[in-house]
């Protein structure tokens, strides 16, 4: 497998990328298993990934649909105690993100509820929630607005700090985490 | 044995532990982003530091050793050409992703110099590596991202953005690649517009005369100065001068270092950002980076223009640490505003193959003729900060570790591998 083949000119949109690194950095280097329900995403994927239906060290599952994800849960059951479950799920304010308009299916995440339903199933199949994240948060997106505003007035000292402004806020934890664009749940198996 | 010698012994000694399978790796920290979790290979702008920086040794001092490194640098890129002509994972910042810009024009330069040196050395093997750069020059460069409606190269095949020293990084690969196959036409169909270009970014007057804009789009010019990235236009500028004999090129690169050098802090430090009203984001101040400016001011002194640069100097070699490596900046924590912290920011005191690569080519190219030292490196370690945390930085030949204030490890890259181990989302920031 070679890493970093998708051109810059056809990246996925940013939080799903930063979300697929988040992976990396918590699967220290094991391949993992992969249910991947975003077509649009299976280059990111591959470019980082060796891809495998059998790894038992961890797994990351990308959009959860509402088809059928009580389904894949099962393709989850073999993973080893303590083993990372890495959930990316776009949230309701995924909808705003003009690349994933065109993109097919229900995802799970997108209705209001929608994830705290699959987190009680995956809780139920033995999995423990140990950490929850919100990527692209409303506060971003909102420095990010000011920002631009602000190189308009020909502020554009000012607009660069709160650029970066931004970027320092670009993910959050806890009760703001479903506000933002994309969810990364950490699930342990079997409690961790 | 002077001080430019032994910091490059150092120095490469330290690239030598930040090669895995594929090439150099190591995590990123800039201006526009990070990339602090990819660690694996990047085969970007850092390899046209290292492989000048290493034909730079072997022509100095003659020793073989030298160019073979080289060649070894040579042969990642050619490895590492996918089918598309791309180079993977050559985005730096943008790790991981490939058609980085101007990443892959710096990564052709690479192979042409090596590809020139073997050639003038009349030594085999060297159309491999010309091979290679022609065919990303060809089919990216010259096939996706020139506008023959705009005559320009463009930085992205979606939209009409230009960026002068990125364009100018593009007109250096093309200098080499004409040169080698003597394909002339391309000086004026190519090479003399992008220049002309660049030059109509140039500020003509006032505060910041000489400045070239850091990017367009379409008509819109985008009014930033960014002194290390208009000392990558100043060599692009000198050969236009030399090679199409035409005086505006050589009036323009004098132009950018008389900018630069007002701009110099008395401790010989730059700003990062200068804008159109006289403001500037200061920070971060880069460190390892500086090599650009030097090697930019050295490319104009035989012009007669003589602005001592021996502060900035000074301020790159203080930045070396006893690993080896040189870090990055100061006051990265200041970036968003601010002032920095008496403890250095984690981003300033990281050691960047992608900018250490620039530092080692200039000061590669200073050396007297003779080997270098024999020098040892040590394990680097130092407290600092990253998004309000303390962390202990230490950083070995074999790895860079990081812990919180209670001992525990939060963060930790072996060298060679891929991808950084972290449980901290802190280190996900892009």
């Amino acid at each position: 497998m070679v890493i970093g083949t998708r051109p810059v000119y056809e990246l996925a949109p940013q939080e799903y990328r930063y979300a697929l690194d988040a992976c990396a950095g918590l699967l220290a280097n094991t391949p993992p298993l992969v249910i991947n329900n975003l077509p649009e995403l299976t280059g990111e994927i591959q470019q980082r990934f060796p891809v495998t239906d059998e790894s038992v060290t961890g797994a990351i599952w990308l959009e959860p649909m509402r088809l059928d994800w009580s389904g894949q849960i099962k393709k989850l059951e073999n993973l080893a105690n303590g083993a990372p479950l890495l959930v990316i799920a776009s949230q309701p304010l995924a909808r705003i993100l003009p690349e994933r308009r065109g993109w097919q299916g229900q995802p799970v995440g997108l209705r209001p509820g929608g994830l705290g339903q699959l987190r009680r199933a995956l809780q139920r199949s033995g999995f423990s929630l140990s950490a929850r994240y919100g990527l692209h948060t409303p506060l971003s997106i909102g420095l990010n607005l000011l920002s631009g505003r602000l190189d308009r007035l020909g502020q554009k000292a000012l607009a660069d700090r709160v650029y970066f402004a931004a970027r320092l806020r670009y993910r959050s934890t806890g009760l703001t985490a479903p506000l933002a664009t994309v969810g990364l749940w950490h699930f342990s198996k079997g409690g961790g | 044995m002077g001080r430019i010698e032994t910091a490059v012994a150092r120095l490469e000694l330290w690239l030598e532990t930040m090669r895995g399978a594929g090439g150099y790796g190591g995590p990123v920290a800039h201006w526009w982003q990070q990339s602090l979790v990819y660690t694996g290979p990047g085969l970007d702008w850092r390899y046209e530091g290292i492989v000048a920086g290493y034909l730079s040794l072997w022509q100095r001092t003659g020793q073989q050793i030298w160019l073979d490194k080289a060649k070894r640098a040579g042969g990642d890129l050619i490895n590492g050409q996918l089918e598309n002509s791309h180079f993977a994972a050559s985005a730096f910042e943008l790790n991981p992703a490939s058609g980085g810009t101007p990443h892959e024009a710096a990564a052709d330069c690479a192979l042409l110099l090596l590809a020139k040196s073997l050639k003038q050395a009349e030594q085999s093997g060297w159309e491999k590596y010309l091979v290679a750069a022609e065919r990303n020059l060809t089919d990216y460069f010259i096939g996706r991202l020139w506008s023959d409606e705009h005559r320009v190269f463009r930085d992205s095949p979606n939209g009409l953005t230009f960026v002068p020293n990125k364009a100018a990084t593009i007109c250096e690969a093309l200098f080499e690649l004409v040169a080698l196959t003597g394909k002339s036409d391309w000086l004026e169909q190519y090479i003399r517009p992008t220049l002309d270009k660049i030059i109509e970014h140039q500020v003509k007057s006032g505060k910041v005369a000489g400045a070239v804009a850091q990017n367009s789009f379409g008509a819109r010019r985008i009014e930033k100065y960014f002194p290390i990235y208009n000392a990558r236009c100043v060599v692009a500028l000198l050969r236009g001068y030399e090679v199409l004999a035409e005086k505006k090129y050589f009036e323009a690169a004098l132009a950018i270092v008389a900018f630069i050098s007002r701009w110099l802090r008395p401790d010989g430090s730059l700003p990062t950002v200068i804008y159109e009203n006289g403001e500037v984001s200061r920070y971060p101040l880069w460190v390892a980076p500086l090599g650009d400016v030097l090697r930019a001011a050295e490319a104009v002194r035989p012009y007669g223009f003589n602005r001592n640069f021996g502060t900035t100097l000074d301020y790159l070699l203080a930045g070396q640490d006893i690993s080896g490596g040189i870090q990055t900046a100061r006051g990265f924590a200041a970036q968003a505003g601010g002032k920095p912290s008496t403890i250095p920011d984690l981003r300033d005191i990281l050691h960047v193959a992608g900018w250490c690569d620039k530092a080692f080519r200039y000061l590669a190219s200073q050396i007297e003729a003779a080997p270098l030292p024999e020098v040892a490196i040590e394990p680097f370690e130092a407290e600092c900060i990253f998004q309000g945390k303390k962390l202990h930085f230490l950083e070995t030949a074999e790895r860079v570790e990081i812990r919180q204030s209670d001992a525990k490890i939060v963060y930790s890259w072996q060298k060679g591998q891929a991808w950084a181990n972290t449980t901290r989302p802190e280190f996900w920031l892009r």
